[in-house]
């Protein structure tokens, strides 16, 4: 026994050597702040983006040598859970990243109205603001950071070595795929195993088919139900998809497609402009485009599927409120949306804010995507995450179902709507 | 009276003894345990408009995931078959790998004592690495499993094991039983070494041997093991979470085909991503987690005591 | 040491022999090969994992290992779960040996109701009481320690060593405690001198069953601790694959890494781990 605690012990006396002189080397960081110093605690999901909050903090800080941020990041599954025991245990942090729309209204009782407090921030795009207003009170409570836009991706190299170009319609679309699949290329680098990618390929393709904005209208007033035929008929086009798809697409998760990708094993990827960095970044001789996710012939013009991530917010309790509110206006600045868009390549929400094209070319793709065609919300997003269960939650869940080959369009529809009828008050009429 | 003689008194009463030791654990574990849970059961007797408390509303919340025709009725019957299943599934094929290890092992060959250092080795093993590696495993065209199936048969074979409803909990139960068989396998081995060499000898003697000598002679006399780890297994099914959150997901997908209480509770209570959490059906499910566990063993030792074969009366 | 074994062998019979040892080959395979793909995929390239995922690593990469173990605070993360870990299991086990002996001892009216209430323990989903655990130590000012998340740990494992070293306190023969006794020793020297030797394998398995889920455990920190100065490897780990879902060459290196101390701890406790399982732990 005796031999085997000695062995353990010289196993783990590196760990703290090495631990004792990180930890001092931490400290001697610390020392060289202001010795009267506020420190502003903020919180995020972001545990990819650590280092570049931290560059666009110490700009701040430059400018501002009595305050000190400090940023943590928290695995996003667990991010709700840590924040809210925090808030509720009176031991919220200053400043905090927010969900957007019904993800942000459970916190706003613990949250400080910003709308007339933060400059610039009745510039900001309505559609932007109502992603960080209160459902119930109306007042905006935090700076949006990100607009998310929806498209599919497309590997310039295997376009041309096979002949094809960007589909301008539906049908040209589906005519292409099967000129890929018949050339033994994997049309559609797209998986089921993660099922919000499921809602984010159906928020591309579906607006084209069940209508828009129209429609988005019509079922979020109550006036029309998800099992409509429009709804049905664009649930069905989804569905049209999954032979296109990797075989054994149902066992492919995130990584993996976000991989058959940028191997270039898979021609295309429905996605989103948040992964356009990504997948630069994973291979940077990839030559890639992104078009909108093509229409039915008779549709003019394609819709594309638009959302607000989140944003920053501030704790109502904060003992730095005047601090707290000066970093949020930091965040709402120029200076800010370019250094967030240029080195996350993200796009911001900030106005005038515009992404450097040389720096991620598909990024700025997807902005002027935006100011061509039609933009309509993320349907489930936007319109009916206020409560239990989600909108999101019902649809992902049974498109799993459907694209396995379980549920038909019409019971993904009725499923669909059964479970957001529950709680949403202009269906339950 | 001294010091020292005062502590005389203590240490040789026993009362006074008996209270010293047990009282600093009982201190801590109901501070920490008893108090804070209990507490939050209390959640489950009102409603919540997300974090604020509202209402007191007594057993509503029971009513509404037991007997309502809300979604999460739906859901938590749903959960409760998988872990009916589960249990069944688990008692079958990991009590019964366990015992066969555990016979195995008995028999004492050259080069037992390295595998049986061995079958306990999964069970050290953090969650996050067993679903990351079963998960590559498990892969469609990229995974172990699938080429090796490719190896010897179809070789266009690919199968999501992990994404197909039909498949996805029994293999995520696979892995569980991959995970923890070596544990009743050694608590077997124990309740196989105690029998003592005269019971063995008398029934070489009567001839009793091969399959008539297990259901015979060892499995009455492991009744006590049998026991244990039945009562193990069931609290640990009815607790099972970190194996289907880690290769499923919070709602256990697909198309919540691998969803048990444990997932369920944590997304109710605290709402996943979203954070739409019910704290106050969170807790209603946290209960009847601890509730079918505690009656459960209860039965599982009532029904297995009159069993019990001793041999020293 | 040979012909012992060879008798043992014709004891059991060579066909059954055969057999058994084929099962239990097949067992031990199935046990270490996805252990030895993974070390073996740490060894890879990303790239080289992405075109051929289960080849050899035949120039074995291990700068993985190096971007792990120079990049991320590794040794930090290491102390910090050594800390944790070990400060859990201490205070668990001191409070646990005592209070186990006490019920399985000393025969009063309570006994049996506190060893309900703490087999009670096993089953209760701890995750439910964070807020009010949240509340309990941001009063006694242990936020952001990693005090709080010792104090938690040790009490979330007690109904396990209770269920553990009861059964061992339970089956020491009573001459034992009468012979003590005789020879005038208080109700604490009989514990400590003569029981608690006696009881040292149960000890190793409450650690090494213990020990397992508290080294794994990242969601407590979450809660409890707010600097990464004080973060567990999990936790990183856990971070590790938001930052780098797809490198997984130095995923792996990762995660191989992180689980190595406590399979350590493991292979070197298992002769006494063994020992007292045999010994009837859980009966």
């Amino acid at each position: 026994m005796k031999k085997t605690m000695t062995v353990l012990a010289i196993l783990l006396l590196p760990a703290f050597v090495f631990a004792g002189g990180q930890e001092e080397a931490g400290d001697e960081g610390g020392g060289q702040q202001e010795a009267d110093a506020v420190t502003i605690d903020v919180w995020s999901w972001r545990t990819e983006d650590v280092e570049e909050y931290e560059m666009f903090f110490d700009t701040f800080e430059e400018n501002h040598p009595n305050i000190n941020v400090e940023f943590r990041a928290v695995k996003n599954d667990e991010y709700n859970t840590v924040l809210a025991t925090a808030l509720e245990g009176d031991q919220g942090p200053d400043v905090m990243q927010l969900r957007a729309y019904g993800g942000l209204q459970r916190y706003t009782d613990f949250l400080l109205p910003i709308g007339d407090k933060v400059e610039g921030l009745s510039d900001f795009s309505d559609s932007s603001l109502a992603s960080a207003t209160g459902r119930e009170d109306g007042n905006v409570y935090g700076v949006p950071f990100a607009n998310q836009v929806l498209g599919v991706y497309y590997n310039k190299d295997i376009f041309e070595e096979h002949g094809v170009s960007e589909p301008d319609n539906w049908s040209e679309f589906i005519e292409l795929m099967d000129t890929l699949e018949e050339n033994d290329v994997t049309p559609l680098a797209n998986g089921g195993q993660a099922a919000w990618m499921l809602e984010i390929m159906f928020g591309a393709i579906g607006p084209n088919f069940y209508g828009g904005n129209d429609f988005y209208e019509e079922v979020t007033d109550g006036d029309t139900t998800f099992t409509d035929e429009r709804f049905v008929e664009a649930l069905d086009r989804m569905n049209d998809l999954s032979e296109y798809m990797p075989s054994g697409y149902m066992g492919i998760d995130y990584a993996t497609m976000q991989a058959n990708f940028f191997t270039e094993q898979a021609a295309m990827f429905i996605g989103g402009s948040f992964e356009a960095a990504f997948f630069q970044e994973q291979n940077p001789d990839l030559d890639i485009g992104v078009f909108p996710a093509p229409a039915p012939e008779e549709l003019d013009e394609p819709y594309i599927g638009t959302w607000a991530d989140g944003s920053y917010g501030v704790n109502a309790e904060t003992e730095h409120q005047e601090e707290a509110l000066q970093l949020v206006q930091f965040m709402a600045s120029q200076e800010f949306g370019t250094m967030f868009t240029n080195s996350l390549s993200q796009i911001s929400p900030i106005p005038g804010v515009e992404a450097d094209p040389n720096e991620v070319p598909v990024l700025a793709q997807f902005t002027s995507m935006t100011a061509e065609y039609p933009t309509t919300p993320y349907i489930m997003l936007v319109g009916f995450r206020w409560d239990q269960p989600t909108g999101s939650v019902a649809l992902q869940n049974s498109l799993q179902g459907m694209l396995q080959g379980d549920l038909t369009p019409e019971e993904v529809a009725e499923e669909v709507q059964g479970q957001v009828e529950s709680w949403y008050e202009p269906f339950q009429d | 009276m001294n010091l020292s003689q005062g502590w005389e008194r203590i240490a040789t009463s026993r009362r006074l003894a008996f209270t010293v030791f047990i009282l600093p654990g009982t201190i801590v574990f109901l501070g920490l345990v008893i108090y804070p849970v209990f507490s939050s059961f209390s959640y489950s007797l009102y409603s919540w408009d997300g974090l604020q408390r509202e209402a007191f509303i007594g057993f509503e919340n029971f009513r509404t995931i037991f007997v309502s025709d809300k979604p999460i009725s739906t859901v938590f019957w749903n959960a409760v078959s998988h872990n009916a299943y589960a249990l069944i599934f688990v008692v079958g094929v990991q009590t019964t790998l366990g015992f066969v290890l555990g016979l195995m092992l008995f028999q004492g060959l050259p080069g037992t004592k390295f595998f049986r250092a061995l079958v306990f080795l999964p069970v050290t093993l953090s969650i996050v690495v067993v679903g990351f590696l079963f998960n590559l495993l498990l892969h469609p065209t990229w995974g172990a499993i699938n080429h090796f199936i490719r190896l010897f048969g179809d070789p266009e074979f690919s199968f999501p094991w992990l994404g197909d409803p039909a498949t996805a909990f029994t293999t995520i139960l696979i892995i569980n039983v991959w995970r923890w068989a070596g544990f009743p396998a050694l608590i077997f081995l124990s309740g196989l070494n105690n029998i003592p060499r005269s019971v063995l000898d008398a029934a070489e003697l009567d001839g009793v041997t091969g399959p008539q000598r297990v259901a015979w002679i060892y499995l009455p006399l492991i009744v006590p093991q049998l026991l244990t780890v039945l009562i193990l297994t069931i609290t640990g099914n009815l607790r099972m979470f970190d194996i289907v959150y880690s290769l499923a997901g919070p709602t256990g997908g697909p198309n919540y085909s691998t969803d048990v209480l444990g997932t369920l509770f944590y997304r109710t209570a605290f709402g996943g991503i979203t954070g739409l959490a019910d704290k106050g059906l969170g807790a209603t499910i946290g209960i009847v987690i601890v509730v079918m566990s505690a009656v459960l063993s209860l039965i599982v030792t009532r029904a297995l005591q009159n069993k019990r074969v001793t041999l020293e009366g | 040491m040979r012909s012992r074994a060879a008798i043992r062998i014709r004891q059991v019979g060579i066909r059954k022999s055969v057999v058994v040892y084929v099962l239990l080959g097949l067992y031990a395979l199935a046990i270490l090969l996805p252990l030895l793909i993974m070390y073996n995929s740490s060894l890879r390239s990303t790239n080289e994992l992405f075109s051929a995922p289960l080849a050899l690593a035949t120039t074995p990469k291990f700068e993985n290992y190096q971007e792990v173990l120079l990049g991320n605070n590794f040794f930090l993360f290491l102390a910090n779960s050594v800390i944790i870990t070990g400060g859990a299991m201490l205070l668990n086990i001191g409070l646990s040996t005592t209070a186990a002996y006490a019920l399985a001892r000393y025969k009063f009216k309570v006994t049996g109701t506190l060893y309900a209430l703490f087999l009670l323990g096993l089953m209760v989903p701890l995750r439910l009481a964070s807020l009010p655990l949240f509340i309990l130590m941001r009063d006694m000012g242990l936020m952001d320690t990693r005090i709080a998340l010792v104090l938690v740990y040790a009490a979330w494992r007690f109904g396990f060593s209770i269920l553990i070293l009861y059964g061992f306190f339970y089956t020491l023969p009573a001459n034992l405690e009468d012979a003590g006794r005789i020879d005038g020793a208080n109700e604490f020297q009989l514990f400590r001198r003569v029981m608690l030797p006696l009881a040292r394998p149960g000890l190793v398995i409450a650690v090494i069953y213990n020990a397992v889920p508290v080294w794994n455990d990242f969601f407590f920190p979450l809660i409890f601790l707010r600097s990464s100065q004080k973060s567990p490897l999990p936790l990183a780990v856990a971070n590790f694959f938001g930052e780098h879902s797809v490198q997984w060459g130095p995923l792996f290196a990762f995660l191989g890494l992180s689980i190595l101390p406590i399979v350590l701890l493991y292979l070197a406790m298992s002769r006494y781990f063994i020992r007292g399982m045999l010994a009837g732990t859980f009966r």
